[in-house]
């Protein structure tokens, strides 16, 4: 599944090679900032979590076997890393009474940001911000597999290959995610024309 | 009719919006950010414990919990032994009427 050039990198990696890691990190920090930036929906979380993939990268090349892409394994960590930051946010979202203790104006930390992807054309960018919001409404799974399809622009083959799953399940997941956001989008609407009718 | 044609498009709109996207790039010096985690691990979770503990407001609180239950085992234990003093002098003093009733019925047949 390895090309040579590649192969002989993550050897490379395998035994430790500084230079090796600095390759690694050159070649594929856009990949994995740009996949956990649409996850996570936050700048700054972003840049911890590419940190830490990298870092388990370094830790955990050992155990990489080279039977799937590199890239493929890559993903599978940055997937996994950006979805345990959000769990681990949520569950502090519950309890954001107790972290508002802690600020020093006494507000609460936690409050739902407006989401910008740094890549939008400046013309979609309202629309791009109601799309991230929608898409934190879908299931994970459908979120991931529509994420990887239009952020990432990786075919269904791929995606298939990252979430271990056949290729006609990762075209059910993006029919319906793209169904559940129509729905989710839709509700958006009707009640911003029912709000703006109220104000005329 | 119109409206809803209107929300249909704005859907498509959105949909696509994300359609020429560019990737995102990771800030400038990762590499040496990733290089200084990898030098300085993060605390384990014993000194992640050892932090959260040591928050004033965390101290306080348990200092108020420890004061909180100290007062009701004192309430309680109170409450338990007023009882027991109530039970007693009640057993005593229906000794004492029976006893009475005794002597009473004692002195009535006596003086029969």
């Amino acid at each position: 599944v390895l090309n040579q050039s590649e192969e002989a990198l993550i050897k490379q990696l395998q035994q430790g090679d500084q230079q090796a890691f600095s390759t690694v990190v050159g070649l594929y920090q856009d990949m994995v900032y740009n996949t956990v930036i649409s996850i996570v929906q936050s700048e700054e979380d972003a840049e911890d979590i590419t940190q830490d993939v990298f870092v388990q990268v370094f830790q955990s090349v050992g155990s990489f076997k080279g039977d799937a892409k590199f890239s493929t394994w890559l993903y599978r960590i940055v997937i996994a890393k950006a979805l345990d930051h959000e769990k681990r946010k949520k569950r502090k979202k519950r309890f954001g009474f107790i972290q508002s203790l802690y600020t020093e104006k006494g507000e609460v930390k936690y409050h739902p940001e407006e989401f910008n992807h740094p890549g939008i054309q400046l013309e979609n960018k309202e629309k791009a911000s109601e799309l991230f919001k929608a898409l934190k409404q879908i299931p994970e799974n459908q979120r991931i597999a529509f994420m990887l399809n239009k952020i990432e622009g990786l075919n269904n083959q791929e995606i298939a290959a990252i979430m271990n799953t056949s290729f006609y399940a990762v075209e059910s997941l993006l029919a319906r995610a793209k169904r559940n956001l129509k729905k989710s989008l839709k509700k958006y609407y009707l009640q911003s024309a029912k709000q703006s009718s109220h104000e005329k | 009719m119109k409206s809803d044609e209107k929300i249909q498009q704005q859907i498509e709109e959105t949909i696509n919006s994300i359609d020429n996207i560019q990737r995102a790039t990771a800030q400038p010096y990762l590499l040496t950010r990733i290089n200084a985690r990898l030098n300085n691990p993060a605390k384990n979770v014993w000194e992640n414990i050892a932090i959260f503990i040591s928050r004033p407001a965390v101290t306080i609180a348990g200092i108020c919990l420890l004061v909180i239950i100290n007062i009701s085992v004192l309430v309680i234990k109170k409450a338990t032994s007023a009882n027991t003093v109530a039970e007693r002098s009640f057993t005593t003093t229906a000794d004492e009427e029976d006893e009475y009733t005794n002597l009473a019925t004692i002195d009535y047949i006596e003086n029969q």
